[in-house]
């Protein structure tokens, strides 16, 4: 564990000379905050309505900003492009010989862009919401300690299932494409709505895909805590996490023999 | 004179039609990379049928996010086949890479924006026909989509160019510039009826989305042949200002020892 935390470290020092970088890029992220304001400020506004699907303007802001706030950890560039062009380039091959495990490496990298990441974006996140709409009254502070537990887990899960798509390089040339894919399934059915948007048929179909458990249920604790809901969001983060973890480890094995066959 | 632009016109289709056939080496993760874009901006549409289920009272039809996505996704897909070297600009001029165009006898701007291209863009492209088409199934349609289509990539292929001929300048504002550049494909594949203001301003000024994609469909509802002719007029505008800001920016590029050649 000692030599992941000494990684850690090391990326964490030197990701802190690209602070600004993560910063600037958080306007970004602030662009598509903005539309999905402007889009809901259009929908709320054009029928006179106070609430939809059960969201009221304000939760739907928030709601909005979080899942934008939990998706800008996923877009890792270490999680999503490293380890592609580690594998196509044969770069790989420094790295599997050394005493620790790669995804474990790629982890600890991950973790430690992230905790810059969550100290900027956060901000950022707290402060543009209540600048569009101001403060979210339905946040109960008392959950705050559940609640970080949730986004550590949901953060977890979507870098693992990019992390899977990544390796996916070690049988085609390129896996960006299904990064796209990925992308687009979590912004349409976790990112721009809450589940209770869609429409009736569709909800138990997302309520139990990874995409519920990254992303929309745990911003929706957020927004509005439920105690049972809760504990159904923590039952299924905790299942994917164990599927994914196992999908990856052997992904990985049968990768890297693959990767000996080709002679990377 | 016309001598030079013919000459200069051939090299420029010789060099995208080399691009392309480099980017399709490979052609089976070609075919898979142009399916995917395909699928990945056919998804949307779902996205779009659920705002219009909650929409009851706003003034946003299935026809106008089609024609919209059509057009965005168009432009978007042509000028990254075609211009698709532009994007390359920040990695030429801060790492001293230019020295290999400017020895050639031919426009620097144009050799380097020509000289890559991207296989998803075929995806885009395609989807970008395809959605136009469903949306209003005629000649007409069809017409004034290669038309926009076009407009929209030359503009964004010059937006795209200015934007990091400020980097001639400061390589410091390299994130911001390329986060600037990435606004037209943001913005550009929601309808305008949800802007105003200030912003709606900048989208037809700092940020040219207005002319890539909102007035070309106003012209694909309305059939207004002037409101064309502005896009046009305008795509113009945006060629000699780009290549204004480009030769400007040009001027203050300082090379580096770096060895580079254009074979």
């Amino acid at each position: 564990m000692r030599k992941y935390l000494s990684i850690y470290k090391a990326t964490l020092l030197e990701e802190l000379q690209y602070a600004k970088g993560m910063f600037l890029s958080f306007i970004g992220t602030g662009i598509h905050i903005f539309i999905f304001f402007a889009l809901w400020k259009y929908l709320y506004s054009s029928g006179e309505k106070s609430i939809i699907s059960g969201y009221t303007f304000a939760q739907m802001i928030w709601y909005v900003t979080f899942t934008e706030f939990l998706t800008s950890f996923s877009s890792s560039n270490i999680v999503r492009k490293t380890p592609t062009s580690d594998i196509v380039s044969g770069n790989i091959a420094y790295t599997i010989n050394k005493p620790y495990s790669y995804t474990g490496y790629i982890f600890s990298r991950f973790f430690a862009e992230s905790t810059i990441k969550m100290i900027i974006n956060l901000l950022c996140s707290i402060l543009l919401g209540i600048i569009l709409i101001g403060p979210l009254n339905t946040f109960q502070i008392k959950y705050l300690p559940l609640i970080i537990l949730i986004m550590f887990l949901a953060v977890i899960i979507a870098s693992l299932i990019r992390l899977i798509i990544s390796y996916f390089s070690f049988w085609i040339e390129n896996s960006e494409p299904f990064q796209w894919l990925y992308k687009t399934v979590f912004l349409i059915f976790g990112v721009t709505f809450p589940l209770e948007v869609f429409p009736v048929w569709l909800q138990p179909v997302i309520r139990y895909s990874p995409v519920y458990a990254a992303v929309s249920g745990p911003v929706k604790m957020l927004v509005n805590f439920n105690i049972n809901e809760f504990y159904g969001v923590l039952v299924s983060q905790l299942f994917y996490v164990f599927i994914l973890v196992l999908i990856i480890t052997i992904e990985y094995k049968k990768g890297v023999k693959k990767l000996n066959v080709n002679g990377g | 004179m016309l001598t030079e632009v013919k000459n200069q016109f051939k090299v420029s289709l010789l060099s995208i039609k080399y691009s392309i056939l480099r980017s399709m080496i490979n052609k089976s993760s070609f075919l898979f990379s142009v399916l995917l874009m395909f699928i990945s901006n056919a998804s949307f549409l779902v996205q779009w049928i659920i705002i219009l289920s909650v929409s009851d009272g706003a003034d946003l039809s299935m026809k106008q996010i089609l024609f919209l996505w059509g057009i965005m996704a168009g432009a978007y897909g042509l000028s990254n086949i075609i211009f698709c070297g532009v994007h390359y600009l920040p990695q030429y001029i801060i790492s001293g890479k230019l020295d290999a165009y400017l020895v050639q006898p031919k426009s620097v701007l144009i050799s380097i924006a020509t000289s890559q291209t991207s296989m998803s863009a075929f995806g885009d492209l395609l989807y970008g026909y395809a959605v136009v088409l469903i949306a209003s199934p005629s000649v007409i349609t069809f017409l004034y989509a290669s038309l926009f289509i076009i407009t929209g990539a030359i503009i964004y292929a010059c937006f795209v160019t200015i934007m990091y001929s400020l980097l001639f300048f400061s390589i410091n504002f390299r994130d911001l510039v390329t986060t600037l550049t990435r606004i037209p494909t943001s913005f550009g594949t929601y309808p305008e009826n949800i802007f105003s203001g200030v912003l709606k301003v900048l989208l037809y000024t700092i940020f040219p989305i207005g002319f890539i994609v909102y007035l070309p469909v106003r012209v694909l509802l309305t059939n207004n042949i002037l409101i064309a002719l502005i896009v046009i007029l305008f795509t113009i505008f945006m060629v000699v200002f780009a290549f204004v800001m480009f030769n400007m920016g040009l001027k203050r590029y300082s090379s580096t020892n770096l060895m580079n050649a254009r074979v």
